[in-house]
């Protein structure tokens, strides 16, 4: 997977693409249940929609994993190369947990199981996440609010480097 | 026989009082709905005899209004018996614009497939397929995000050595 890239700009235009199908999917599910209600007042058999509920069982999980991939593309790089005196570690590690999870729910899914390239994805965001896991004491140690300039000062002087809290990135600390 | 005739018939035997008395027993309970109905016909029969009977009285003007109102039910019954028939007609209409709206929907689903068809094939790209990383990187672009995981990772890792 090293020669595999992760291309926000592609992953967006997919979701957004995914997304659209979810609501145009949600509309004609709304129009079935009208059509399904004016046969019965007609008195006529009901037309069974068994190929829209299909696409609803592959809609599901591929919107699913999809979703974070967005929200991944979008977000970890704010985290890595954003501000680091405006990173809220409780909510970073509130929302890798999310993830995680949902990763972890979705590689049993046939999605993931039966479909190489949503594999691949899946994994990469899963390793992904767990690496970047292992910044997470860090992060939350010199958030804490009782991390004064002072001590960013002492720690600037064990690195042998200067650091500006209000600059600094979590990518240039580690 | 109406309730009250019934009620005033004459009685001659010790066996018609004790029928009859049953009989008004069975008036007073409340479950007895086919008394209550009949009671109220009775009722509105004397209502109607006297309508039949005043009705002459009325103006030429007042009178066909009146007439309007006592055909009410049978004008009622009319528009309903109407209506039925038109609703029907309309049946026909409705079901084969519903048919084409089904249609519609079967259409709609293969969209819907042959998209998320699409979505599948969809995911990580080649490295070459894409604009360069690291020039990316340094130019602090949001398009480097996952990539700088992994060279964060990496940079750690020297860093560890080197101590």
């Amino acid at each position: 997977m090293d020669h595999m890239k992760f291309d926000p700009s592609l992953i967006e235009q997919v979701y957004l693409k995914i997304d659209h199908l979810k609501q145009s999917y949600d509309e004609v599910e709304r129009a079935t249940e009208l059509i399904n209600k004016r046969e019965a007042l007609l008195g006529v058999q009901k037309t069974q929609f068994t190929e829209l509920r299909a696409v609803q069982d592959d809609l599901k999980p591929l919107y699913e994993l999809w979703r974070v991939a967005y929200r991944f593309g979008r977000t970890l790089p704010q985290w890595v190369e954003g501000r680091f005196d405006l990173l809220d570690a409780t909510q970073i590690e509130a929302r890798v947990e999310e993830w995680t999870n949902e990763l972890k729910r979705l590689q049993k899914t046939q999605l993931v199981t039966e479909h190489a390239k949503q594999q691949e994805l899946q994994k990469f965001m899963a390793d992904a996440l767990v690496r970047f896991k292992r910044y997470g004491p860090m992060l939350r140690t010199l958030r804490t609010k009782g991390l004064a300039a002072r001590h960013w000062r002492m720690i600037g002087e064990k690195l042998e480097v200067t650091i500006d809290p209000a600059r600094i990135t979590l990518y240039r600390l580690v | 026989m109406s309730v009250k005739g019934k009620l005033d018939m004459e009685v001659n035997s010790i066996d018609e009082v004790i029928t009859l008395l049953d009989y008004i027993d069975s008036l007073k309970r409340q479950d007895n709905k086919i008394a209550d109905i009949s009671l109220m016909i009775d009722e509105l029969a004397v209502r109607m005899g006297y309508i039949e009977s005043v009705y002459i009285r009325f103006p030429d003007e007042q009178y066909s209004e009146f007439l309007t109102m006592r055909n009410w039910p049978r004008t009622f019954m009319q528009y309903i018996e109407e209506r039925k028939a038109e609703l029907l007609a309309q049946k026909d209409e409705l079901y084969k614009e519903m048919r084409r709206e089904i249609e519609e929907v079967f259409e709609r689903v293969k969209e819907f497939r042959q998209t998320i068809e699409e979505a599948l094939e969809q995911g990580l790209v080649e490295k070459e397929l894409t604009y360069d990383a690291e020039e990316d990187m340094s130019q602090d672009s949001d398009a480097s995000g996952p990539e700088v995981v992994d060279e964060g990772a990496e940079e750690a890792k020297r860093l560890e050595k080197q101590r």
